[in-house]
């Protein structure tokens, strides 16, 4: 570990380029979020968002840049991050209680070949409790309704029991109860001085619950504080003129 | 002869004994494994790899290797690499990319072993099992290859399980992706090695997938899934041997048409997904319909002050008086219908039937721009699919028309005491003030974050916007968004709307 490293918490990138599908999705993009702060990344469509959420986890490969965790690469740390993805990557069909999806949260700390202990049992429990979905236990994951399946997957993000959590919008579709279950869950992580990256929309929300917001298009169009950052100015930046504007400007209106 | 005779005779000869066990052990093996291959869609590539295996099986003859399942296994890995370098490598797609390779590998396959069929390999036995056939020797490669499957299923258990499950979260923790992948593939080759004398390699697939699709439509948790599975297979692979036995078919055909029965017969009979229950409760709606309809229809008879009778309903029915009769008695037992005449109860209910039928009637004429005529046929089946709050919404996108498009009345809504005809609140338009009069939710976790919310009857709110998520509404100055979902469960009372409504 290099001097400048050492006892850097949080989440640093430096000069990260990654592509999608062989394009270029982040260009250059140097971030550093310290331990225990929330950051909210905002952006359009195509923004490379997903991506460099999915960048920090190690999901896909660097083309150039770095991304250290707690001043280490991810591989060596990962028991240290919990990501929870877009909803409908998985097969609601298959055959999976949300229990068993809420332990699966405790395979990483579990290890190999090893079988979950009750500990781990009841840490899931609490995790499905916390998210209010302890009554649907027994349930197969398909029979849920969209809310409450982001709801069992933030409940096995929170099993995990990371300190870096990072959720790729966890608002898109969901009712108004798993709403508000996200936004306490955001809240008393933050009271425990978790670090948390949420790729987000909108922005009314990100200006009360994040300390900070990274404008993204493709490269970091601003980062700081959301009265630094929500200037109608960088945001149309940000979005670039599209027409998705208008739902910008609506919603800063509606603050 | 009993049926036990029938059973037990046959064991008392050796190859029989061996080949009941081997039996046992590929209906495990393969039931097992299988299930990770249904989930992880792998079925085409598990086709592939047993069609494969040949050519190595071959060169292991030929080189005169006594344990030929070893080439086996290697020629089915390899075929996994190839079909992978070759998706990666070209514009061909993954279902082109197996299909090339493996049909490649398992012509190749073929000559090789009619090149060598003198000696002692019998390439339909190969093919198509010959589990009558089978030798100790092939006994202890099944039940040695059985142990390694289950084994390592068993301490990879939750491994595997997320990798199925989710393989983006398997790998952000750090599960080595390929590695699984090829490892799935190892254990493939060999099971399909250990079916080889009992089923066949063109057949073994089939002993792969239709027990664990078998169990997949039968059940909601993944370790029953595993062992339903076995069962199936195993049961599939003993009765085909019977068979196999007393009528001297293809034991591979035999046991792979058991499964495939067994599959259909969960289909239709599945205690929760089956078709035939699934039928009983289409059956059931078209009888709730039937009802109502009777039920309408004597409304409307006592309107005109017609007496209700069997007769007079069947011949507005177009129905026979028995039917009628019978209809009336449903009605009678659900106290809609008492002597002669409707119950308050029967009157309400089939009031709120007239009105969400001329409802549609107008919406259909007004809004979908169809005919007069065309309208009644639509209507008819709408007002019986129409959830609680939906004459209300008509209503209200309607303007609250007071005649359907042949000019007879619309009954009033019903007052709101929580039967779903009052507007709800994401019947209003932004602007409207309403004061709040019932509450649909009933779950005490929903009455409880409304409480939270400050929504509770009698409390004033004024829309003030619409989104795509939900309401969001003022009340004691404090701005609300409330979901589409709850939004429905709010009934409210407008005490003033904006100019236009919203049609």
């Amino acid at each position: 570990m290099s001097p400048e490293e050492a006892g850097a918490g949080g989440v640093s990138l430096r000069n990260v380029t990654v592509s999608y599908e062989r394009k270029p999705a982040v260009r250059n993009v140097s971030v550093d979020i310290p331990a225990g702060e929330s950051v909210a990344i905002v952006g359009p469509n195509g923004a490379g968002k997903s991506t460099l959420i999915k960048a920090i986890v190690g999901l896909v490969p660097l083309d150039a840049g770095r991304i250290l965790v707690h001043g280490r690469p991810v591989k060596e740390v990962r028991l240290r991050v919990a990501y929870v993805p877009q909803r409908g990557t998985v097969d609601w069909d298959f055959p999976v209680l949300v229990r068993d999806v809420a332990l699966m949260g405790r395979y990483g700390r579990v290890g190999w070949i090893r079988r979950p202990k009750r500990a781990d049992r009841e840490i899931a429990a609490a995790a499905l409790d916390r998210m209010g979905m302890t009554k649907y236990a027994d349930r197969q994951i398909g029979a849920l309704s969209g809310g409450q399946q982001q709801r069992v997957f933030l409940a096995r993000a929170l099993a995990q029991e990371a300190d870096v959590l990072l959720l790729d919008e966890p608002f898109v579709g969901v009712d108004a109860a798993t709403e508000e279950a996200i936004f306490e869950l955001l809240e008393s992580t933050r009271a425990e001085g978790k670090t948390v990256v949420v790729v987000n929309h909108d922005l009314a929300e990100v200006r009360k619950q994040f300390r900070r917001v990274l404008l993204l298009n493709n490269r970091v169009v601003a980062y700081g504080s959301p009265e630094e950052v929500l200037d109608p100015d960088l945001i149309r930046r940000t979005y670039g003129g599209r027409l998705t504007m208008l739902d910008v400007v609506d919603q800063m209106a509606r603050r | 002869m009993s049926v036990l005779d029938w059973l037990l005779d046959p064991l008392q000869y050796a190859f029989m004994q061996r080949a009941l066990v081997a039996s046992v052990l590929v209906g495990v093996v393969c039931g097992v494994l299988g299930c990770y291959i249904v989930l992880r869609r792998m079925a085409l590539i598990g086709d592939a790899l047993s069609h494969a295996v040949l050519p190595g099986a071959a060169i292991a003859f030929m080189l005169g290797a006594q344990d030929f399942f070893v080439g086996a296994a290697i020629a089915g890995v390899v075929t996994a690499v190839v079909i992978g370098w070759v998706t990666d490598n070209s514009r061909v797609k993954e279902d082109a990319a197996i299909g090339v390779v493996f049909t490649g590998a398992f012509a190749l396959g073929i000559i090789l072993i009619t090149l060598i069929q003198s000696r002692s390999v019998d390439l339909f036995h190969m093919l198509f099992g010959n589990v009558l056939g089978v030798e100790d020797r092939d006994l202890a490669v099944t039940a040695g290859i059985t142990g390694v499957v289950l084994i390592t299923i068993v301490l990879l258990y939750k491994e595997l399980l997320l990798h199925a499950f989710d393989p983006i979260m398997a790998a952000a923790i750090g599960l080595p992706k390929t590695a699984l992948h090829y490892l799935l593939m190892v254990l493939l080759s060999l099971t399909v090695v250990a079916s080889l004398q009992t089923v066949g390699l063109v057949l073994v697939v089939a002993m792969l997938i239709t027990p664990a699709s078998t169990a997949y439509l039968l059940t909601d948790r993944f370790p029953v899934m595993l062992g339903l599975s076995a069962v199936v297979g195993t049961v599939s692979a003993v009765v085909g041997l019977y068979a196999s036995y007393y009528w001297n078919v293809s034991s591979g055909a035999a046991i792979v048409v058991v499964a495939t029965i067994i599959f259909f017969l969960a289909m239709l009979l599945g205690p929760r997904r089956g078709l035939l229950v699934r039928m009983v409760r289409t059956r059931r709606a078209a009888g709730r319909t039937a009802t109502e309809d009777a039920l309408k229809h004597l409304y409307a008879l006592q309107m005109e002050g017609t007496p209700l009778e069997a007769s007079a309903l069947a011949s507005r029915l177009g129905a026979d008086e028995r039917d009628a009769r019978r209809r009336m008695s449903v009605l009678r037992r659900e106290g809609l219908l008492d002597g002669g005449s409707l119950t308050g109860l029967g009157y309400d209910r089939a009031e709120t039937l007239v009105r969400a039928h001329r409802l549609w009637e107008r919406y259909l004429v007004e809004e979908g721009g169809l005919s007069d005529e065309d309208v009644h046929a639509e209507a008819e089946r709408l007002e019986h699919l129409s959830p609680g709050d939906m004459a209300a919404r008509l209503d209200l996108a309607l303007g609250s028309p007071r005649s359907d498009p042949h000019g007879q009345p619309i009954p009033a809504a019903r007052p709101p005491v929580g039967n779903g005809d009052a507007p709800a609140l994401i019947d209003l338009s932004p602007g409207t003030k309403a004061r709040i009069v019932a509450l649909q939710e009933t779950t005490p976790e929903g009455l409880h974050r409304l409480a939270d919310l400050g929504l509770t009857p009698g409390t004033e709110i004024l829309v003030t916007a619409l989104e795509e998520e939900g309401i969001l509404l003022e009340t004691g100055g404090t701005v609300r968004r409330v979901d589409r979902t709850l939004a429905r469960m709010i009934l409210v009372a407008t005490t003033t709307s904006p100019a236009s409504g919203r049609s």
